[in-house]
């Protein structure tokens, strides 16, 4: 009895060791979401998707003015061309995904059990090229993939994102995601979730910090100003700078595992690309 | 006036020549200290690269020691690789810090 006693203690005291016991995926989004809603209950689950303009009626205001007619249409318009230009064998992007391309981007990134891991919407379009005997775009180069992508999203606007993390790789691949949103880089010393879970609704550089939640669903963006094309992982590139970090690769599997984990926070939110952003 | 032109053409590259040794001795050499020094922030920061645990203000400070060092000024290649040596030290401890709060 004794024994049965020690050895059920010793297994309640493992409990308590970090790491060993961890919170799911659904368990950890739900944690992040609610830490969100407790702060700012006023603020509707729906309107994650507005990051920083949430809290500001007058900045979701001039959002909604520009959305009306947004002057980066004319990009827009290029990545249609692009998507629906011909390779040269004859076939097209829609040719290499399910519907079309319509209603899919809500999906990525997922993980590949065969290939061992995440593939990104990106990653996805570049296979189609390689499929049909065309080079490969450069992740970080925002007059071809960024172009193609900020047309190719939109074919999937108000789709809910549904990221699903099924299996021991795709766990891995999460928890690394994990781990790189919430470790501290740069000089700086921040961490993602430094600004936009424990700091999100407070003003740092004269900017509303968004929540995590929704943040993935509205990309690519373009940024006031001279309206520069972002693509998600661009701008984990500009957030690394902003802390005074080196930024990772576009394209590598760092930033794909974030992508990974960070878009499975805004799961049940609807996608919208291509939207502007301050 | 044909000896003067002759004079003029042998002494003009020479005078120049001498010039440019006079502004390559210019240049001080740096220190024992300050070569090992910045030879010590090359390899840590290429050690934190490696570690994807850099800073942008460790570059910076290495590309200032550098400069300093093409110019011989042993006092700011200390100061500025003694710097990217820190930092290069510091961002690749931080990847055993605790992650924030979850």
């Amino acid at each position: 009895m004794k024994r049965i006693c020690l050895v059920a203690s010793c297994l309640g005291a493992l409990l308590l060791v970090p790491g060993i016991v961890r919170a799911s995926p659904e368990s950890l989004r739900e944690k992040v979401v609610d830490a969100v809603a407790r702060k700012f209950p006023d603020v509707p689950f729906a309107n994650y998707v507005y990051g920083a303009l949430a809290f500001s009626p007058d900045a979701k205001g001039q959002y909604d003015a520009m959305m009306e007619f947004p002057p980066f249409e004319g990009e827009i318009e290029k990545g249609r061309k692009l998507w629906e230009t011909p390779f040269a064998n004859g076939r097209t992007y829609a040719d290499c995904l399910p519907g079309g391309g319509r209603q899919v981007a809500g999906n990525y990134p997922y993980f590949d059990d065969a290939r061992q891991k995440v593939v990104t919407f990106e990653m996805a379009l570049n296979d189609c090229r390689a499929a049909n005997g065309e080079a490969p775009y450069k992740h970080a180069d925002m007059g071809t993939m960024g172009l193609l992508t900020a047309y190719a999203r939109t074919l999937s606007d108000g789709m809910k994102m549904h990221i699903r993390v099924d299996g021991e790789g795709a766990e891995k691949a999460f928890r690394a995601g994990e781990r790189l949103f919430y470790q501290r880089r740069g000089q700086l010393n921040f961490s993602c979730a430094t600004c936009h879970v424990d700091n999100v609704g407070n003003i740092l550089r004269t900017e509303y910090l968004s929540m995590a939640p929704g943040q993935a669903v509205h990309w690519p963006a373009f940024r006031g100003g001279d309206y520069t094309l972002f693509t998600l992982q661009r701008r984990y590139s500009v957030c690394n700078q902003l802390v005074r970090s080196v930024p990772l690769e576009i394209g590598g599997e760092d930033y794909n595992n974030l992508e990974y984990f960070h878009s499975y926070l805004s799961n049940g939110l609807p996608l919208q690309a291509s939207v502007f952003r301050k | 006036m044909r000896f003067t032109s002759i004079l003029c053409a042998t002494a003009l590259p020479l005078c120049l020549a001498l010039a440019g040794t006079a502004r390559a001795d210019s240049v001080p050499a740096l220190s024992e200290e300050a070569a090992a020094v910045l030879q010590g922030a090359e390899t840590r920061v290429s050690q934190a690269r490696e570690q994807k645990a850099l800073w942008t203000s460790t570059e910076a400070a290495l590309h200032e020691a550098r400069e300093a060092a093409r110019k011989g000024d042993s006092a700011a290649v200390l100061k500025f690789a003694g710097q990217a040596n820190d930092q290069a030290f510091l961002g690749m401890a931080q990847l055993h810090y605790p992650v924030t709060g979850h």
